[in-house]
């Protein structure tokens, strides 16, 4: 069933600090650690949802909590509203707990002596400026020791989603800061269905094609839809995709990968290689390699040029206009072209080109502003979150057409013709 | 058309009688039309013969009869069709819809609910990510807007994708039980949806809900409803598409004075350009409009003291909402907790509402239901 954690999946940890990991259930007999907050066992997390918390036992077994659960402290809102902060000075001596004291019970808590909860609620009963605070910031306060001395953890599914927004807040570079609201349009404004034959080309780890695998897969069901992918070197560099749980041989059927410098073929490719006269046993199996490789190249080639394909969706590193003038014959007419980029300068050129040329219709460039607020559970209140992610990038769009003979019209700039005069020709 | 050719779900090449297609002739002006032979479509470019459309591929340029002006007939996308759609009600967006699909997991083979249905704009979206092993249940609780959807989804092929139902779910529940994998709610106190929306999950796994809401009074009140009933990681965004205008400009130098007159010399460019017209209407706002150039950019062809510069288009369309989404877990049979365990959860939460009495956020808050919490038996 999908959404249940197996044996052999990827799962990405989200650590009571908000820090992630990816682990990799390898086998059930695994023992999997999280540094301070403890280690379990691979076995007690298989056969369990995932997107939901768990809590470290003792034994290493886990326990399935819920996820707002807090320690038992009752904070009255009415009875906290004429706190203030008036009375709140920086001391180290508000703690009533020595460091020693700490570090001991931290130490009880993760060998499993202690619980973590009955830890936080000493730390809360000891601190001497807790009963001054406002309801909010006891709140708070709870929820920052939570993050230090809290073992429960989420098991977060490695979808696109989650993935996305893991190496957005960790590692953008990899993904070239793709937001997920940016992810999400891609594929909307790429208009993907299960059975599109879509042409791509990935420099942002794989994100892109993790993407689109998922909206184009079910289980191990073929539905029809495939993927072809432009590498930027001689190998794919999706790892991304590597972290995803797609069922095995999947990827394989969906996705077909040609290196950008193979689209055409080189002179030795296009005409038979001679068989080297030489009974070497190596030289026979290198000669065999390369045929087989170039009958490989030749076929995907062949593949790419027949395809008319269902849209084009880039999220490439190389320059937009050139990448769009080489892919746009491979493209069928009145589907989508989208692109990526976090430079909105490098899509402008490709941007003026679409709008003057006859074979595209509708170009935009745009970019999303998203905010994230907090919303009013766990007694907290609502307001929009410190940290906010100035830019997730901008997306030009255009639709590719067939402008036949009205290909002439169209470069001729007369008024009395409804698609010159309404194209701002710029 | 057949539901397992329905152009929302598969594209198509070549249009045929019958075709939903989308007539464009600028962003701001399109229409969905369906390709009958010997009809005409008439429009301020003249009249176009269907029969001339048809036989054509999608995406193909087509000439007026008089060969005024030529429009292009576009393949049918849920994007299109949210642009072109009758409106019934107010709809959601691409930004929107685009985030919300993803932050609720849709893909194909995902069972949603929604309500309500509205102009069916989201709808389309759903089916289109889902299909063809996916189902869309979608109520709403207006009649006629639930008929004329009816009509649509045959017209459009999606019969056997999405279901929908005449049904006021705030009062009657979605009568749903072990269904869904994710629900969308865009209705005036989603927090009445709720309960219900619970009980349509799938049982043992994780299920995704969004509520979308104008208000931050609604907002907070369905916050409170969700935690109430168990669900956590809520999270509320808000997002808004800038689009940028994108535009070559004369730089304009600092004035000068005429050594002979006296006179000013605001060094103006004397020809008036060609687009001046269209960007005085836009640039209402008391500035005198900058000089827009008409260049042959194609060749990348800049002339002295042109610049090519964007800004962001001042207004734009969107339904500005917030967007709160949750995940829930429903027990089933496959539960790892035990009944036991269940039953002092249970009583737990039960002492806890009774020393809350009088402070519903924390009310809420105590409830839990898949927890056996060792400190309060």
């Amino acid at each position: 069933m999908a959404g249940i954690i197996e044996e052999g999946h990827k799962v990405l940890i989200r650590m009571p600090s908000n820090n992630c990991k990816i682990i990799h259930l390898k086998s059930a007999n695994l023992k999997i650690t999280l540094g301070k907050f403890g280690q379990f066992n691979a076995a007690s997390l298989i056969g369990r949802p995932f997107n939901a918390a768990y809590d470290i036992l003792p034994s290493g077994e886990l326990e399935m909590v819920d996820p707002t659960e807090s320690i038992d402290i009752t904070i009255d809102a009415e009875e906290d509203a004429g706190n203030n902060n008036s009375y709140l000075v920086a001391r180290t001596d508000s703690q009533k707990l020595s460091k020693e004291d700490i570090e001991q019970r931290k130490q009880e808590a993760l060998d499993g002596h202690l619980d973590s909860k009955a830890l936080i609620k000493d730390l809360v009963e000891n601190s001497t400026s807790f009963e001054g605070k406002t309801a909010f910031a006891k709140q708070k306060y709870i929820r920052r020791k939570e993050r230090k001395f809290s073992k429960k953890f989420e098991a977060l599914e490695p979808s696109a989603r989650n993935l996305c927004e893991y190496y957005f807040t960790t590692k953008p570079q990899k993904t070239r800061g793709v937001r997920i609201d940016t992810l999400s349009q891609l594929m909307c404004l790429g208009n993907v269905m299960a059975n599109s034959n879509i042409l791509i080309s990935d420099s942002v780890g794989g994100l892109l094609v993790g993407g689109l695998l998922e909206r184009m897969t079910f289980g191990d069901m073929d539905l029809g839809g495939r993927l072809f992918a432009l590498l930027d070197g001689d190998t794919s560099n999706f790892d991304v995709v590597k972290d995803m749980n797609f069922k095995e041989g999947v990827v394989d059927r969906v996705l077909d990968t040609l290196p950008w410098t193979r689209i055409d073929p080189s002179s030795h490719e296009v005409e038979p290689l001679p068989t080297p006269d030489s009974t070497d046993e190596a030289v026979l199996l290198r000669h065999a390699k390369r045929v087989e490789s170039i009958a490989k190249a030749n076929a995907l080639r062949a593949k790419l040029s027949e395809a008319a394909f269902d849209g084009l969706i880039l999220a490439s590193q190389f320059d937009p206009l050139e990448t769009i003038e080489r892919l746009a014959k491979y493209v069928g007419y009145s589907r989508p072209v989208v692109v990526f980029s976090q430079y909105k300068e490098t899509l402008v050129p490709a941007y003026l080109m679409m709008r003057a040329s006859p074979d595209y219709l509708n170009a935009q460039i745009s970019e999303t502003m998203t905010r994230e607020y907090q919303v009013p559970v766990s007694g907290l209140g609502t307001h929009p979150f410190m940290q906010a992610s100035g830019s997730g990038g901008f997306i030009l769009t255009a639709t590719r057409v067939f402008a036949g003979d009205c290909a002439a019209a169209s470069n001729n700039t007369s008024n009395k013709h409804a698609q010159p005069t309404k194209r701002r020709k710029l | 058309m057949t539901a397992e050719k329905s152009l929302f779900t598969s594209y198509s090449k070549t249009i045929q009688d019958g075709d939903l297609v989308i007539a464009y002739v600028n962003p701001l002006d399109m229409s969905a039309i369906h390709v009958k032979k010997d009809a005409v479509l008439n429009n301020k470019y003249g009249a176009f013969l269907h029969n001339n459309i048809i036989g054509k591929p999608f995406g193909a340029r087509v000439e007026s009869v008089k060969g005024n002006g030529h429009i292009a007939f576009l393949h049918p996308s849920p994007e299109l069709w949210t642009q072109t759609l009758p409106h019934r009600t107010q709809i959601l967006y691409m930004p929107d819809i685009a985030l919300v699909s993803e932050m609720l997991d849709l893909k194909p083979g995902a069972v949603v609910v929604e309500s309500g249905t509205g102009s069916g704009s989201f709808s389309h979206s759903i089916a289109r990510t889902i299909a063809p092993v996916g189902k869309l249940h979608t109520f709403e609780y207006h009649e006629e807007r639930v008929l004329k959807f009816k009509d649509e989804l045959v017209a459009h092929g999606l019969e056997s994708i999405v279901e929908v139902n005449h049904r006021n779910v705030c009062s009657d529940g979605f009568g749903l039980e072990d269904v869904a994998d994710a629900v969308f709610l865009d209705l005036p106190s989603p927090w009445e949806a709720i309960a219900s929306a619970k009980q349509a999950f799938k049982k043992g796994k994780v299920g995704r809900i969004c509520s979308f809401s104008p208000a931050i009074e609604q907002v907070q009140k369905t916050c409170l409803e969700m935690e109430k009933n168990g669900f956590y990681d809520v999270r509320m965004f808000e997002t808004l598409i800038r689009r940028q205008d994108i535009k070559t400009i004369q730089k304009r130098p600092l004035p000068t004075r005429d050594v002979v007159t006296g006179h000013t010399n605001n060094n103006k460019s004397k020809k008036k350009p060609l687009a001046a017209d269209e960007e005085k209407e836009k640039d209402n706002n008391g500035e005198e409009a900058d000089v827009v150039v008409e260049s042959d950019q194609a060749n990348g062809a800049l002339k002295e003291g042109q610049v090519i510069v964007s800004k962001t288009v001042a207004r734009v369309a969107g339904h500005t909402s917030f967007l709160v989404f949750a995940s829930v877990f429903v027990e089933g049979d496959k539960a790892v907790v035990t009944a036991d365990a269940k039953t002092v959860a249970e009583t737990a939460m039960d002492l806890e509402d009774g020393s809350n009495a009088g402070d519903e956020s924390n009310a809420g808050k105590r409830k839990r239901s898949m927890t056996d919490d060792g400190q309060k038996s």
